[in-house]
């Protein structure tokens, strides 16, 4: 039995070989049309060679698309971590981009006052809500004293009302005890402005005008104006520089409204504040001068 | 309430609280509808611990709160040990208030705080008391107070009297 198969074998393998051979020999019986025998094998072969190498294709494509999905959706984690950061930073630089703003204009004021000043950052605003006050970073050791005017670059803001070492109590000019000498720029009209307007009577003076004024607790008032000065709505209202704390010309705010009554010898002049003291982060102690001494 | 529970009450009051009420409520809310933490820490002081935290609390609350105003020195130191006293003396004359007579007793506390504050800076000439004034300053005060004061009490309260009732 086991005879018989190898002589079956040596039979096939012979065969075989003599194909393969006459096929290199007689290469052009490949030219040649299918016999009837051979179309059906070899139609039957090709179809099924297309059928695996299309599922062959699709399982290399489906896997080749899983692998690029994974690493598409990694890198699509990392660059929304990076955008994130990046906005951060972005975040931080305009931050950055908007103090360096503020405080070249903070040294441009500097330069321009021309006296002896110290740069100041906001700690806070007063503890209790009956006043207007900020805190500073500066102190008596960066030699502020209780008077000193404070400005910002958009204008007056007030003056140092409490002192310690190593900060400053900088009562508003909106507060009840601001007093600063003022003017008005146009007409050079001198005053004296006072924080701490009446509400009832911005209120009356609103419903009998009918005005759209500002809140009372953002008026401050310039007084003793001869009621035949020339002052008019919209006037601003600068530093006259007399009393020395605070240097002439920095802008106080606008006139909003003028009472003149015959019965009164000065006018009632509003004046809305040029500064937003909500936004304000650095500020400028502006000392006062230091006194010449006398020439002998 | 246990002592650590003092403790930080204390911690709150005398590291916190000043720092919030200067340099971070007056970026979450406008000045007058903040809270007076120190009013509040008081408050709670002093109802819970009764007259001696209350009064040493409001003493130094009161210190702080001088230094970080504008105002005379001394009206807070004058005023907040007030509000320790009374707040104690009322909880112990009444011991089971319920938390709806507790929230009474803070917005009578509040009123009475401002209004004191008020006549006190009035009389020292810091302001000027005027009746839209007044009311403009006080009324969202009050409001904040109580909210504010009233939610405190309201944490701080509660799971006492549950445990209580269970």
């Amino acid at each position: 039995m086991l005879h018989r198969r190898r002589r079956s074998a040596r039979w096939i393998l012979a065969v075989l070989a003599t194909a393969v051979v006459l096929f290199f020999l007689f290469p052009q019986t490949r030219n040649r049309p299918l016999s009837l025998l051979e179309a059906p094998v070899v139609w039957t072969a090709s179809r099924i060679t297309e059928l695996a190498a299309g599922v062959t294709g699709w399982v290399a494509g489906t896997w080749t698309e899983y692998v690029d999905l994974r690493r598409v959706r990694r890198r699509a984690d990392q660059l929304t971590a990076e955008r994130d950061a990046l906005e951060v930073a972005l975040a931080d630089a305009r931050e950055q981009a908007a103090r360096a703003d503020r405080l070249e204009a903070l040294l441009s004021l500097k330069e321009r006052v021309e006296r002896p000043a110290v740069p100041a950052r906001v700690l806070g605003t007063d503890a209790t809500h009956w006043f207007r006050s900020l805190l500073v970073d500066r102190g008596g050791f960066d030699g502020v004293t209780v008077g000193d005017g404070v400005i910002a670059p958009g204008g007056v803001v007030g003056r140092v009302a409490k002192v310690t070492h190593t900060t400053a109590q900088v009562l508003s000019l909106y507060d009840r005890g601001s007093v600063i000498p003022a003017r008005v720029q146009r007409s050079r009209q001198a005053g004296v402005l006072v924080g701490g307007v009446r509400p009832s009577a911005v209120d009356r003076l609103a419903a009998e005008e009918g005005a759209d004024l500002p809140p009372p607790e953002m008026l401050a008032e310039l007084k003793y104006l001869h009621r035949s000065a020339d002052v008019v709505v919209g006037d601003a209202v600068v530093t006259s520089g007399q009393e020395g704390r605070f240097p002439p010309g920095v802008p106080i705010g606008t006139v909003v409204r003028v009472v003149r009554t015959k019965t009164e010898t000065f006018l009632k002049v509003y004046v809305a504040p040029a500064l937003d003291f909500g936004t304000l982060e650095e500020v400028l102690v502006v000392h006062a001068l230091p006194e010449t001494p006398e020439a002998p | 309430m246990s002592r650590s529970g003092l403790w930080l009450l204390a911690g709150f009051g005398l590291v916190l609280a000043v720092p919030l009420q200067v340099g971070v409520l007056p970026h979450l809310m406008p000045g007058r509808w903040a809270p007076n933490l120190g009013v509040l820490t008081v408050f709670l002081a002093a109802l819970r611990y009764g007259e001696g935290p209350g009064v040493v609390f409001g003493l130094v609350m009161g210190l702080l709160y001088d230094r970080f105003t504008v105002g005379e020195v001394g009206l807070h130191l004058l005023l907040l040990p007030c509000v320790g006293a009374a707040t104690a003396a009322v909880r112990r004359l009444i011991p089971e208030l319920t938390l709806s007579g507790l929230l009474v007793l803070l917005m009578v506390v509040v009123v009475a705080t401002e209004l004191a504050a008020a006549g006190l800076f009035h009389m020292a000439g810091s302001i000027r008391l005027d009746g839209t004034l007044t009311a403009r300053q006080l009324l969202p005060a009050v409001v904040a107070n109580v909210l504010w004061g009233g939610l405190m009490v309201l944490l701080v309260e509660t799971p006492g009297r549950l445990a209580r009732r269970s």
